[in-house]
C-alpha cells in the first residue's frame, strides 16, 4: 500500500494536483481571487455554487487553451484566452439561470465576474498555454479545489458566527448573539487573514529568512 | 511583416470567436424557454403567496398557470410611479368558498433601488384596501444576514394587519420604527444594522402605497356612485 502511495506521489498528476491544492494554493499562497473570496463568503450555499462554477470554468478553459496552444498566434494568445474564459462563464451563468434560478439571483453579478478572476487567467497563461491537455485539466481542477477549500472554510466561519446558520439552517440557538461584522466585508478580511496565517504556519513559509 | 503573418491572427480570432459565440448561443437557445419560465413562475408564485392563495407546487408549471388565471385578475386600478417603465396594475385575488368566488385581497408590485441592487416584490391588502395582508420580496441582493432579512418571516410578520391612515404624513403611510419598539397601527419594524436597506424600502414602498390609496379612493367613490358597495 505504501509502495503504491509512494509511486502515486511520483506521478506528474499527483504533483500538479498537490501544487494546485496546497503548495501553490491560489488563495493563501498566491493571494489571488480575493475579490470573490471577500464577496460571496457570507453564505455557504452561494460559496459552494460559486466554487463549482469556478472549478468548471478553470478546468474547461485550461483544457481548451492547452488544446489550442500549438495553433494560437503568440501575439493574440491573451485575447483568445479571455474569449474562451468569457464563453465558459456565460455558459455557467445561463445554466444557473435555467436550473438554479434562486441561487443565480442571489449571486447576481459575481458569476459574471468569474471572468475577471485572476486565478483563471493566471492558470491559462502560466500553465495551460505551455502544458499538455491532461496535466492542464488536473491543474485547473486542483487550483479550483484549492480555492474552494479556502472559500468554504471562510464561509463556514462567517455564516456560523454572523448568522448562527449553516446552509441557511439554524444551527446556533437564540442565545447566540449574531456577530454582524462577520457578514460585512471587514469580517471576510479578518477570517481570510486568519486562514492565511494558519495555513502558512502549518505549511511553513517559502520565503527566505532574513530578506525584506 | 508579410500579408500571411498579418492575416493569420485576424482569421484565427474570427474563427475562434465564431465557434465560441456559436456555442454560447446554442446553450442560450436550448435553455431560454426554461429561463423565461423560471422568471415567470417565480413572480407568479409570489403573487399567489402574497394573496394567501394556496397554489400547486411551482414544479407543475401548467397547473400553476391555470390556478393563477382562475384566481387572479387585473383590476382597472394602476399604481404606476413616474419612474416605472410599464403599467403596474393592481391585482385582485379570489378564492372559491362554498362554490362562490370571494375576494381575498389586492396585490401590486413594488420595487426600487436598494442598498446594493434593485429590490422587487409584492404587497397585498385585505379587501378593505387599508389593512396590509402581506409583503414578499422576490428580487434582492442586499447584504446576507442584514438587508437580506427583508425576505424573512420575522420582517414580514410586522406588516401583517397594519392599517394605513387616511392621509399620508410627509408622503409616508407606513412608518418604519426601530426593532423592539411596540408597533403602532401603521408602523412596522426597520432592520437593525441595515439602515440603508430599511430606508430604501420605506421610500419606495410608501410611494406605491400613496398611489394605491389614491386609486382605491377613486375606485370606492366610483362604486358608490354606481350604487354598489365599494
Amino acid at each position: 500500500m505504501s509502495e503504491t502511495l509512494r509511486r502515486l506521489k511520483l506521478t506528474r498528476g499527483y504533483q500538479v494536483f498537490r501544487a494546485g491544492v496546497w503548495d501553490e494554493n491560489p488563495v493563501f499562497r498566491q493571494v489571488l481571487g480575493i475579490c470573490s473570496t471577500l464577496a460571496v463568503t457570507n453564505l455557504l450555499t452561494n460559496t459552494v455554487v460559486m466554487c463549482a462554477g469556478l472549478i468548471f470554468v478553470l478546468a474547461f478553459s485550461n483544457v481548451t487553451v492547452s488544446a489550442l496552444r500549438a495553433h494560437v498566434p503568440r501575439r493574440i494568445r491573451m485575447i483568445v484566452q479571455v474569449l474562451i474564459i468569457a464563453a465558459y462563464v456565460i455558459v455557467v451563468k445561463i445554466l444557473l439561470d435555467a436550473y438554479l434560478p434562486e441561487v443565480s439571483e442571489q449571486l447576481g453579478a459575481y458569476v459574471g465576474l468569474i471572468i475577471t478572476n485572476c486565478i483563471i487567467m493566471g492558470r491559462a497563461e502560466g500553465f495551460a498555454a505551455s502544458n499538455p491537455v491532461g496535466p492542464s485539466l488536473v491543474d485547473g481542477v486542483a487550483c479550483g479545489v484549492g480555492y474552494s477549500i479556502v472559500l468554504i472554510a471562510i464561509a463556514f466561519v462567517r455564516e456560523l458566527t454572523g448568522q448562527g446558520t449553516l446552509f441557511g439552517a439554524q444551527v446556533l440557538g437564540g442565545w447566540w448573539p449574531a456577530w454582524t461584522i462577520m457578514v460585512m466585508p471587514p469580517g471576510a478580511f479578518f477570517v481570510l487573514a486568519a486562514v492565511i496565517w494558519l495555513a502558512r504556519r502549518h505549511a511553513g513559509s517559502d520565503e527566505p529568512a532574513g530578506k525584506n | 511583416m508579410n500579408t500571411k503573418e498579418t492575416l493569420k491572427p485576424v482569421l484565427f480570432m474570427a474563427v475562434v470567436a465564431a465557434v465560441f459565440t456559436g456555442a454560447v448561443a446554442g446553450v442560450h437557445m436550448a435553455t431560454r424557454g426554461r429561463v423565461a419560465l423560471n422568471r415567470k413562475l417565480a413572480e407568479t408564485g409570489v403573487v399567489l403567496a402574497v394573496l394567501g392563495l394556496e397554489a400547486p407546487p411551482a414544479e407543475d408549471a401548467t397547473a400553476l398557470e391555470h390556478f393563477y388565471a382562475a384566481h387572479v385578475v387585473k383590476t382597472a386600478m394602476d399604481v404606476r410611479l413616474p419612474e416605472d417603465d410599464a403599467p403596474n396594475p393592481v391585482l385582485a385575488g379570489y378564492d372559491v368558498r362554498d362554490g362562490e368566488r370571494v375576494l381575498v385581497g389586492y396585490a401590486f408590485r413594488v420595487g426600487g433601488r436598494g442598498f446594493w441592487d434593485e429590490i422587487a416584490g409584492y404587497v397585498s391588502f385585505e379587501p378593505d384596501g387599508r389593512t396590509v395582508k402581506d409583503v414578499r420580496f422576490f428580487k434582492q441582493n442586499e447584504t446576507p444576514g442584514l438587508g437580506a432579512r427583508i425576505t424573512t418571516q420575522s420582517f414580514r410578520e410586522a406588516f401583517h394587519g397594519r392599517v394605513l391612515p387616511d392621509e399620508p404624513t410627509d408622503g409616508v403611510l407606513l412608518e418604519f420604527v426601530p426593532e423592539g419598539r411596540e408597533l403602532g397601527p401603521s408602523e412596522v419594524h426597520a432592520i437593525t444594522g441595515a439602515t440603508q436597506t430599511s430606508r430604501a424600502v420605506r421610500v419606495f414602498l410608501n410611494a406605491y402605497l400613496v398611489e394605491f390609496r389614491k386609486a382605491m379612493a377613486a375606485h370606492e367613490s366610483t362604486a358608490l356612485a354606481q350604487g354598489g358597495t365599494p
